[in-house]
């Protein structure tokens, strides 16, 4: 009677097994080349979805650097009481910048802005605006808190607010947010449910194959590898078309965006500041995707034996 | 080598009845055709000594494997020692002859030296030395079934099965495989071949255990086998007789003396 031999999972050739998956790309290039292609389009289109993501983010943050809350202070209060107003509008939560305007400075900035000769009033009326403070705020969710707080400020008189931008650029960065986050979300999950349907008919295209690899006694780990290599290898080729098809996207649609960006003030991030993340993501997405993607697919096949495994395929 | 004890299976897809109670037993180096009707059952008793199906009931030993109770992952390992051939040849199509062959050594870790002089070895042996470099599809039927028990002998293993070798074959090449087996026998190796071509099984002398609706419903040894048997019997009965034969002349001769 034959001796039980040992159970080694010694001997895995993997220089072979890399150079086979390798060579499978070529061997099965029609299958390699949807593979590549639906993840290159997925990829680039997550990439799209989180390049305008950033340069809206950006602008919001711009036009929050600009709103600018103007509290009057009371008149007819000294000098160190005006100091205290603007010590106690800084400790405010969300305020990121007092800026104390004197009633003079004041006046003449609307004079300044109403087109008027600064000093055609000078003997007629007399100056009508008190010293202000300009507070900017840096949360737009939190601005009726912030603005109650400013209101509650003692010695604050009045104030002066452009509620109705503010709330509609709250409501403009919530509605982008979230549409680039499902936008985002609903393609990695089209990306998954594609990639592993195009490698379930890989495997029923090498259905042959993995049949002869169980039954010649291969183990699992010997079966997974190649198409693991597979994986990981149309990941980086993904990656890297999807990086050059950025450039290509950003080269032909970056001018429509730095313009609509220019009509709020703000201005485009250039691709290249954030660059290198850009191809750290693609790369560990489309090898995330591709090498994940094989290995679950394949593993959930390699459970089976027999006429259930058949039944799979 | 291989045993069945009261084994029962159903299919799992539909739940009839595969193998009802079946009790074979086969030796060490025996040749055995497996014969019955499709859906008989011969397939499953194939797929249950491959680790591919598992029995409800009873015991299956193969070497030292127990499968009732064998793991997952001993399932490559029993594969090893058991060489695989299909009626369909399954060939990896891309792959060289010599690919092909060599790809049973690669998954055991073999070096590349001896998968070479191994696969030589084999490859002479089933008469396809000249076609190494050469596809599966520029092959004739029988010089892919050929490649196909090269790549199940190339491991040396203990045990080859062969579920319907010669479906795809015509009689002749037919004849000429199942003289391969032969050979294969001859060399030392057990061989179990599942068919339903019965005029070709005739024309060899070997064991034939025919199923039937999943149960053994016979089970013939070879002509030369039993003309053993015949003659062992034979051989034992003269004995008895000799034997007796001296008892009593001892006894005769007792009384004489006495």
């Amino acid at each position: 009677m034959a001796k039980k031999r040992k159970h080694r999972s010694g001997g895995l050739n993997t220089t072979y097994l890399t150079k086979m998956g390798a060579h499978n790309i070529i061997a099965n290039r029609s299958m390699s080349f949807s593979s590549v292609s639906v993840l290159t389009a997925c990829l680039l289109l997550i990439g799209v979805s989180v390049m305008i993501l950033v340069n809206i983010q950006n602008l919001v943050k711009d036009v929050e650097n600009q709103n600018v809350v103007v509290a009057f202070v009371k008149e007819g209060i000294s000098d160190e009481e005006v100091a205290k107003v603007g010590t106690d509008l800084a400790a405010i939560p969300d305020v990121t910048n007092v800026e104390f305007v004197s009633k003079e400075a004041g006046y003449e900035e609307q004079l300044r802005e109403f087109g008027v000769d600064e000093n055609l009033f000078d003997d007629v009326i007399e100056n009508p605006l008190p010293h202000s403070y300009r507070v900017s705020v840096s949360n737009l969710e939190q601005f009726q808190t912030t603005l109650a707080g400013i209101k509650a400020v003692p010695n604050v008189d009045a104030v002066r607010e452009s509620q109705e931008l503010v709330s509609q650029i709250s409501t403009l960065q919530n509605s982008i947010t979230a549409i680039c986050i499902i936008i985002v979300a609903v393609l990695a999950v089209v990306s998954m449910f594609i990639i592993s349907n195009t490698i379930r008919i890989t495997m029923v295209s090498r259905k042959i194959d993995i049949q002869v690899m169980k039954s010649v006694g291969a183990t699992n780990t010997f079966i997974c590898w190649p198409f693991m290599i597979e994986g990981v290898i149309i990941g980086v080729i993904s990656g890297v078309l999807a990086v050059i098809l950025t450039f290509i996207v950003e080269k032909i649609e970056g001018g429509a965006m730095q313009s609509l960006l220019e009509m709020f003030g703000s201005e485009a991030i250039s691709l290249t500041n954030y660059l290198p993340l850009l191809i750290v993501c693609y790369l560990v997405s489309g090898v995330f995707i591709g090498a994940f993607g094989s290995i679950v697919s394949i593993s959930k096949y390699l459970k089976k034996e027999g006429s259930e495994a058949n039944e799979m395929l | 080598m291989i045993e069945f004890k009261n084994v029962s299976m159903k299919y799992k897809t539909n739940g009839a009845v595969a193998l009802d109670n079946v009790n074979v037993k086969i030796d060490d180096g025996e040749f055995v055709f497996i014969v019955g009707a499709s859906g008989a059952g011969k397939s499953s008793f194939l797929n249950v000594i491959m680790g591919q199906e598992k029995v409800d009931s009873g015991i299956v030993r193969v070497g030292p494997y127990n499968l009732a109770s064998i793991r997952r992952r001993a399932l490559p390992y029993l594969r090893r020692m058991l060489g695989i051939v299909f009626q369909d040849f399954r060939l990896i199509p891309k792959m060289t002859v010599y690919d092909n062959v060599a790809f049973a050594l690669r998954v055991i870790g073999m070096g590349d030296k001896k998968i070479t002089k191994r696969v030589r070895y084999v490859l002479k042996l089933v008469d396809l030395s000249d076609k190494a470099n050469n596809f599966p599809h520029q092959l004739s039927q029988g010089e892919r079934q050929r490649v196909a028990i090269a790549r199940a002998l190339v491991n040396n293993p203990a045990v080859i099965i062969a579920d319907e070798p010669t479906g795809n074959l015509d009689p002749i090449l037919s004849n000429d495989i199942m003289s391969l087996f032969d050979k294969i026998n001859a060399l030392g190796a057990t061989v179990v071949v599942v068919t339903h071509d019965l005029e070709l099984v005739h024309q060899f002398d070997h064991r034939i255990v025919t199923i039937e609706n999943g149960r053994v419903v016979s089970d013939i040894p070879s002509k030369y086998k039993q003309a053993e048997d015949i003659s062992l019997r034979f051989t034992a009965e003269k004995t008895e007789e000799v034997s007796e034969g001296s008892d009593e002349s001892e006894e005769k001769g007792e009384q004489e003396n006495g």
